[in-house]
């Protein structure tokens, strides 16, 4: 809990002054970590989750993963909900890892094809060595990652204070 | 002789200014006090006012629900809920877990709901609050970061990492051909833990049971389950407490609203609907929400 709440804090201090009207978490690990930096804001929480889940949905474009599960090809699609997103509305996306990117671009995408303007891509960890960070500047170079811990932080000798 | 003269009563006599001065004094000091204890009566009487009371439910030993009062009635009002033709399952209402995430003071409010109840002192408290994937990864992770506890997450799949125990497969209200699994991380749950179980909604009670038979299984104590919505026509709670002999016939079970709480007029379909299906392209949507 102490850590857990650390991290919604140091969220919820960079966002509040990023002038944030709402928060869109991937499903399902940013379904935890993204409702708590939502309320502490007092924004709302959309979820983004996987085709054929959502009531009123609209659907994005298929994508690829990092890893594959029962689709033997791969490909996904996500999916808003179609009441959810005002044009011109700023969205923070959350998710706990990033690693090749795909999920979250086509997240972007979703949420840019909705006229929503995306703030920021947050998360806890992300993967340099995976390249999904320049993946998605090339194809939305306006977009940033801002995670918690990388690799550079996580080979390093810890210590406690 | 001497017996002229007036003779004073009581002692010393006070005089004009000294009087003024302790009357002011006296004012203020009761005045400071009274507004004192005006303001804690008034914060202690619209706690108790905003406070929902719970009574008993329907299913017997150990079900509460809200009281209905007008703010439940405002709260059931805000959850929204979709005919078959635009849900993803088919069933006569999908009730959608949004109208809580999306709007921030309702979501709050229900938050407060449960970290009221699981503060209140009447219990120990619970050391672990558990939410089902994934909607009750929304509504439990909020409760267990506003009390302080983890909040521990009951997968569906083989997604989490580390060695995971499995609960025995359910059925559910869908009628799909795989059945589920439930799973926990080894350790997440141990023995002697107080946890409650989270989710959006219980329906034929398959979900809930198999983890709350999860929970038990691993030695830990099931505090209660919760559902923010309950459907008592797919008696959901009767199988929780049916199972394996009554295992659970006295576990606590806390449902906020139910299919009769939540009125038609909580139907979100939208109307004069053109397009061909539910589920749209991108380019269409933004040419439907300008309309």
């Amino acid at each position: 809990p102490e850590v857990f709440q650390l991290c919604i804090d140091v969220f919820v201090q960079r966002y509040a002054g990023m002038d944030v009207d709402a928060i869109a978490g991937l499903d399902a690990r940013g379904f935890v970590l993204g409702p708590p930096i939502a309320l502490a804001l007092k924004k709302p929480f959309i979820m983004i989750r996987k085709k054929g889940k959502l009531p009123n949905a609209v659907t994005g474009e298929e994508y690829r993963k990092e890893y594959k599960g029962e689709n033997a090809a791969g490909g996904d699609e996500l999916c808003i909900s179609n009441t959810a997103i005002k044009e011109g509305a700023r969205v923070l996306v959350i998710d706990d890892l990033v690693a090749t990117g795909g999920t979250l671009i086509a997240a972007v995408d979703l949420l840019k094809a909705v006229k929503a303007t995306v703030v920021e891509c947050a998360c806890i960890v992300e993967l340099k060595a995976l390249g999904g960070y320049g993946k998605l500047q090339a194809k939305h170079p306006e977009v940033k990652v801002w995670g918690l811990i990388s690799e550079d932080v996580l080979t390093l000798e810890g210590t406690v204070a | 002789g001497g017996e002229g003269g007036v003779r004073r009563e009581g002692g010393g006599m006070i005089s004009v200014p000294q009087l003024l001065g302790l009357s002011v004094g006296g004012a203020i000091i009761l005045g400071v006090a009274s507004s004192y204890a005006t303001s804690a009566l008034y914060r202690a009487i619209r706690k108790r006012v905003n406070r929902h009371k719970t009574i008993a439910g329907g299913s017997g030993a150990g079900h509460e629900t809200l009281a209905p009062s007008p703010a439940v009635r405002k709260l059931a009002a805000q959850y929204k809920w979709y005919g078959p033709k635009f849900s993803p399952k088919d069933v006569p209402r999908f009730y959608d877990m949004a109208s809580l995430t999306e709007n921030p003071p309702v979501f709050k409010q229900v938050v407060d709901i449960y970290v009221q109840r699981y503060s209140s002192g009447r219990r120990p408290p619970p050391t672990h609050i558990a939410g089902y994937d994934a909607r009750g990864f929304a509504l439990g992770a909020p409760i267990a970061v506003a009390l302080g506890i983890p909040f521990v997450l009951l997968r569906k799949d083989l997604k989490s990492p580390g060695v995971l125990v499995e609960s025995s497969a359910y059925d559910k209200e869908y009628h799909e051909d795989k059945l589920d699994k439930m799973c926990l991380r080894v350790g997440s749950i141990q023995r002697g833990d107080r946890v409650v179980l989270v989710d959006d909604l219980i329906a034929t009670g398959g979900t809930a049971v198999a983890g709350m038979q999860l929970v038990e299984e691993l030695g830990a104590e099931v505090y209660e389950f919760t559902a923010v919505v309950s459907l008592p026509s797919l008696k959901g709670i009767e199988k929780i407490r049916r199972y394996k002999g009554g295992v659970f016939r006295n576990t606590p079970i806390f449902t906020l609203l139910d299919e009769e709480t939540i009125g038609d007029a909580s139907g979100a379909d939208p109307s004069g609907w053109q397009e061909g299906g539910r589920v749209i392209k991108t380019a269409d949507a933004v040419r439907c929400m300008s309309k």
